[in-house]
């Protein structure tokens, strides 16, 4: 490769590099004492750095022959970007007021780290930029799982996390290398197009996909989610429950549909995702039915919403359409998921740790809180999927797209989608009955929701509002 | 445009009504703002009403709306539908004369249940007045929804101000049964999404998915299904049937509607009973007759018309046995409710076209029950059924009136409105299946005799033993005058309708008898091998022949077309 080709490659990366850089200056600014300590200046970075990818991110126009190489740039790449702005958006302004303050700089710059990472992911065009971009987003979370909560249920989810997140990657590489075998090539374009050895690409394609169900938390590599969920620091939670979910779909999209839309050994999968994405919101919504930690609602609602993904990931790639369905879903799920977070980080407790997370915290919070009442009801009933919220196009596209795909099994697993639609309902509505009920007396007072989470509050609820108007 | 003024008056008002609530508004005001808001919607309801009656359908399928507004803005383009279809859907609003009706139902019901409200809610009544109307905006959106999806997201939009209604000024159980109504009903409505896309997939036609409903019913009346399809279809029934029975309780899917009537403040009662509840058998109409043909004919009569004569007879049975006067009434109105089913399944012209009347009516005289029963409440100790607090007719002699008339109504008295109905769909039922209609009739002498009962116990058992323990301890409540001024003036309204219907139903039959016909034609012309009948000036002789909506006009009344 010469140089120039490896600067038009950065090129095409241009916003993922941006936020690099930031987060290498974040970190480097984190050196210096007087700055360490001061929590707006290295925020305030990160959002101008974030700001200058979105400038780059509004520039780009989708390739119409992306060059050979490492990365391309097209459609799925632009939307995902917009995905990671805005959810890295959120996940900062969380974190705001709620990182302790010694640990700031590697917070702001690990975030910073993971949506470039995703970026990468979402720019690959082959194996090796796809596994670089997907472990740039697992080592910075392992790192914050372990700096950020320095409790021992902290060490603990870093520990599980960090196991699983290895073992999963290898499971992924070990996928490539039959891929590798089949094609003799490591980019996604040969491995699609390539004709012989489909028995051996199938067979790869299905253990890489498996090795992805670990960052989309589906089952059977859920079991992360509720331990390291309850262990973590919320600021990070909120980034885990988000972030890892898009570059599992989209790894999962690029190898599963590329850009041939009828893959043979692709359409070959389909089945698997089904099943798993049967299991896995049945098995989400379900448990989460029985929990008494918040916390570990949230990790099996995520689960849940996993499995729709999943669901969608099918269609797509049955009916050979572009990603629309799958980034709708996940805007939608940024927006309502890290608005629960948010508001949990201001009504939780860090020094009770023990009873911080039960599920009592939401009692009577509309009177002790209305404004963070409203903005999780309008999260919830997003969640469940009514209008007039973005959850309701959401779910109605999956729907849409299963019952449009002309084959009974689809229609089969639309019909269980409902049903787990009206599951998942009660674990939701069950949240929204606490908090306009009457507050326990021991209740304590909601401490005044910070400016930032405040702000997260207010944007996702007018999002989630707005994207059912004009999504 | 006048469409979306409707629809967008109550729903933006209340918003804003409700938003209102920290901005220091008195609640006086706010009522007030209410009242001028719901009577500007029944203006606009009745002048909608009137020109849907004088224009023509537009196109020949069986959901014709007579006026329609579908403009360039609601062209709605979303990610699923680029891949079938590349213009996106057109979203239209429209109504034709079954949606009219349910319209002017809704905002007289929606009116009535202000007015009353405001001297029997107790609380917030700023609040729940802002509710109700939030909750009429998302009614009208079902009733005047041209697409499939309009009126799903109308159907579940509803959930949320009555979630509120029945939970913030119902009884102590009032959380508990506003939780379980929304969660049945979303067990049944997000499985309907299903069968709605089940539709569109049923009658795609060149273009891919439409969601409008005329384009589809034309598909549907000029395809030949498959054997493969034809199994779909039934899904799609199924589905269907499963949404909007648990919303209309046929039945097995019921056990919602005790707990949440008894738990709610009668005048939100009133609301679910006269206008939420037709929103499922709504859905009947508009959905399944028309898109679930074949599956109708195989299933509907025998299924759904045994079902309405459970629902007839059980009803009234279990109504017999109560000893709480509003679940009394929940139960009389579930019997009330299987007339209604009885006639849209027997697939014919009275049939559908009485059980449509019926809808109409049912509506009037609940509402005017359940709102009685709210005026009852701030005048009696509670609703419980017995003997020692009976005696309001000679102490509240307008509400003893008013109350007796609208017994006699519900109970099917000649010359009243639920007569006409009830007659209908009947005869509309004897000619399928003679049995189910056998079962049914049993339900109307059920019926007089539970309401009579009530009617001695609560207004003229004798209150004597009760006034030797002193008269507070019974009749003691908050109000002790009879109905004042502006309820005498909705409960005349309301029985000067019922009489009116009563006396010249054509009049109010004329009004949707076309598209009744429309629908009930593929349906005639399957069962008798005849050419489907339409209402032109061409053939007045079989105008006559085939008019049975004239002919069982009541009383023998001489009634001109």
């Amino acid at each position: 490769m010469t140089p120039s080709e490896i600067v038009q490659q950065l090129v095409v990366v241009m916003p993922a590099n941006v936020l690099l850089l930031a987060g290498v200056l974040v970190l480097t600014l984190g050196l210096f004492g007087q700055l360490a300590t001061n929590r707006n200046v290295l925020g305030l970075v990160s959002i101008i750095g974030m700001m200058v990818a979105a400038c780059f991110v509004y520039s780009m126009l989708p390739m119409a022959a992306p060059p050979a190489g490492l990365f391309e740039c097209d459609r799925l790449f632009l939307s995902a970007s917009w995905l990671t702005l805005l959810g890295g958006g959120l996940v900062i302004l969380i974190g705001w007021d709620y990182v302790p303050l010694r640990h700031v700089s590697e917070y702001y710059s690990c975030v910073l780290f993971m949506l470039s990472g995703l970026m990468y992911t979402a720019a690959a065009s082959d194996l090796t930029s796809l596994f670089l971009g997907l472990e740039l987003i697992s080592i910075p979370t392992t790192v914050l799982l372990g700096v950020v909560g320095s409790k021992n249920s902290g060490r603990e989810s870093t520990l599980k996390y960090f196991t699983l997140s290895a073992f999963a990657s290898a499971i992924f590489l070990f996928g490539c290398s039959y891929l590798y075998g089949a094609a003799g090539s490591t980019s996604l374009d040969a491995i699609i197009s390539n004709e012989s050895n489909i028995g051996l690409t199938r067979i790869g394609l299905a253990i890489a996909v498996c090795g992805l169900f670990f960052r989309l938390t589906a089952v059977p590599f859920h079991f992360y989610a509720p331990d390291v969920f309850a262990g973590a620091s919320l600021a990070v939670v909120g980034g885990l429950s988000f972030l890892p979910k898009v570059a599992g779909v989209v790894g999962i999209y690029k190898l599963l549909v590329g850009s041939t839309p009828d893959f043979q050994a692709g359409l070959a999968i389909v089945p698997l995702l089904l099943v798993a994405a049967v299991v896995t919101m049945t098995l989400g919504n379900c448990a989460a039915l029985w929990q008494t930690s918040i916390r570990r609602v949230l990790a099996y609602s995520g689960v849940a919403h996993s499995g729709y993904l999943l669901a969608g990931l099918a269609c797509v790639v049955v009916l050979g359409q572009g990603a629309a369905i799958l980034t709708d879903y996940l805007a939608a799920y940024a927006v309502m998921t890290l608005a629960v977070f948010a508001v949990l980080t201001a009504i939780e407790q860090p020094q009770a740790a023990t009873q911080a997370d039960s599920l009592k915290l939401f009692n009577g919070l509309y009177q002790r809180s209305p404004f963070l009442a409203i903005a999780a009801t309008i999260a919830l009933l997003s969640q469940i999927g009514l209008p007039p919220t973005a959850g309701f196009w959401a779910k109605l596209q999956v729907f849409a797209s299963a019952i449009g795909a002309h084959r009974v099994d689809f229609q089969i697993v639309a019909f269980i989608m409902a049903i787990n639609a009206a599951i998942g309902a009660v674990v939701y509505l069950s949240f929204v009955n606490r908090m306009f009920s009457q507050p326990d007396a021991d209740a304590t007072e909601v401490r005044s929701a910070g400016v930032a989470p405040g702000l997260a509050c207010l944007g996702c609820s007018v999002l989630t509002i707005l994207w059912f108007f004009f999504p | 445009m006048l469409l979306l003024a409707l629809i967008g008056i109550p729903l933006v008002g209340g918003s804003v009504l409700l938003a209102l609530r920290s901005g220091g508004l008195e609640d006086r005001t706010r009522e007030q703002l209410a009242l001028a808001i719901i009577a500007i919607s029944l203006v606009l309801g009745v002048v909608v009403t009137y020109q849907v009656s004088q224009a023509a359908p537009i196109g020949q399928a069986s959901i014709a709306p007579h006026i329609e507004y579908s403009p360039k803005w609601m062209r709605f383009n979303l990610a699923a539908a680029l891949a079938t279809n590349p213009d996106g859907w057109q979203l239209s609003l429209g109504l034709d004369g079954i949606g009219a009706a349910m319209v002017l139902l809704t905002l007289i019901v929606a009116t009535a249940v202000l007015v009353i409200a405001q001297s029997t809610v107790s609380k917030n009544r700023g609040d729940y007045l802002s509710w109700i109307l939030i909750a009429t905006g998302g009614l009208l959106l079902v009733f005047s929804a041209m697409d499939l999806l309009l009126f799903y997201i109308g159907f579940e939009i509803t959930l949320i101000p009555l979630f509120a209604m029945i939970a913030g000024w119902g009884d102590a159980d009032g959380f508990a049964a506003a939780k379980r109504f929304v969660l049945y009903t979303l067990l049944g409505s997000i499985p309907m999404v299903i069968g709605l896309f089940g539709i569109c997939e049923l009658y795609r036609g060149e273009g891919g998915w439409s969601v409008h409903m005329p384009t589809l019913a034309e598909h549907a009346s000029t395809m030949v299904l498959t054997a493969q399809q034809k199994d779909l279809q039934v899904w799609v029934f199924l589905l269907l049937a499963l949404g909007l029975g648990i919303k209309t309780a046929i039945i097995p899917l019921h056990t919602w509607l005790p707990t949440t009537y008894a738990a709610s403040h009668p005048t939100t009662t009133a609301f679910l009973a006269a206008v939420v509840l037709k929103m499922g058998l709504f859905g009947f109409v508009r959905l399944v007759l028309p898109y679930t043909r074949e599956t109708c004919e195989l299933l509907g009569p025998d299924l759904f018309g045994w079902l309405g004569a459970i629902a007839i007879v059980g009803g009234a049975l279990v109504a017999l046995a109560q000893k709480d006067l509003s679940l009394m009434f929940a139960y009389s109105s579930l019997s009330h409710v299987g007339f209604i089913t009885i006639g849209l399944f027997s697939l014919s012209h009275e049939g559908i076209g009485g059980a449509t009347l019926q809808m109409f009516n049912h509506g009037i005289t609940t509402v005017a029950m359940f709102l009685l029963l709210a005026c009852m409440l701030v005048r009696r100790p509670s609703l419980r059924l017995d003997e020692e607090a009976g005696g309001m007719a000679t102490q509240f002699p307008r509400l003893g009136f008013f109350t007796v008339f609208f017994i006699i109504a519900a109970a099917g008295m000649p010359g009243l409105n639920n007569f006409v109905g009830e007659l209908l769909t009947l005869s509309g039922m004897i000619t399928e299946r003679p049995a189910v209609t056998g079962v049914a009739v049993l339900g109307v002498v059920l019926g007089a005799w539970y309401s009579f009962r009530m009617l001695q116990y609560v207004l003229f058992g004798s209150s004597d033993k009760a006034r030797a323990k002193g008269r507070s301890s019974t009749i003691s409540e908050s109000v002790t005058a009879d109905l004042p001024i502006e309820h005498k003036a909705v409960f005349g309204s309301l029985a000067l309708l019922c009489l009116f219907i009563g006396v010249m139903p054509n009049l109010a039959i004329g009004l949707f008898k076309s598209d009744v016909e429309g629908i009930a034609h593929v349906y005639a012309r399957e069962k008798r091998g005849q050419t489907p009948f339409r209402l032109d000036a061409q053939s007045p002789q079989r105008l006559i022949d085939s008019q049975p909506l004239v002919q069982t006009a009541p009383l023998g009344l001489e009634v001109e077309e």
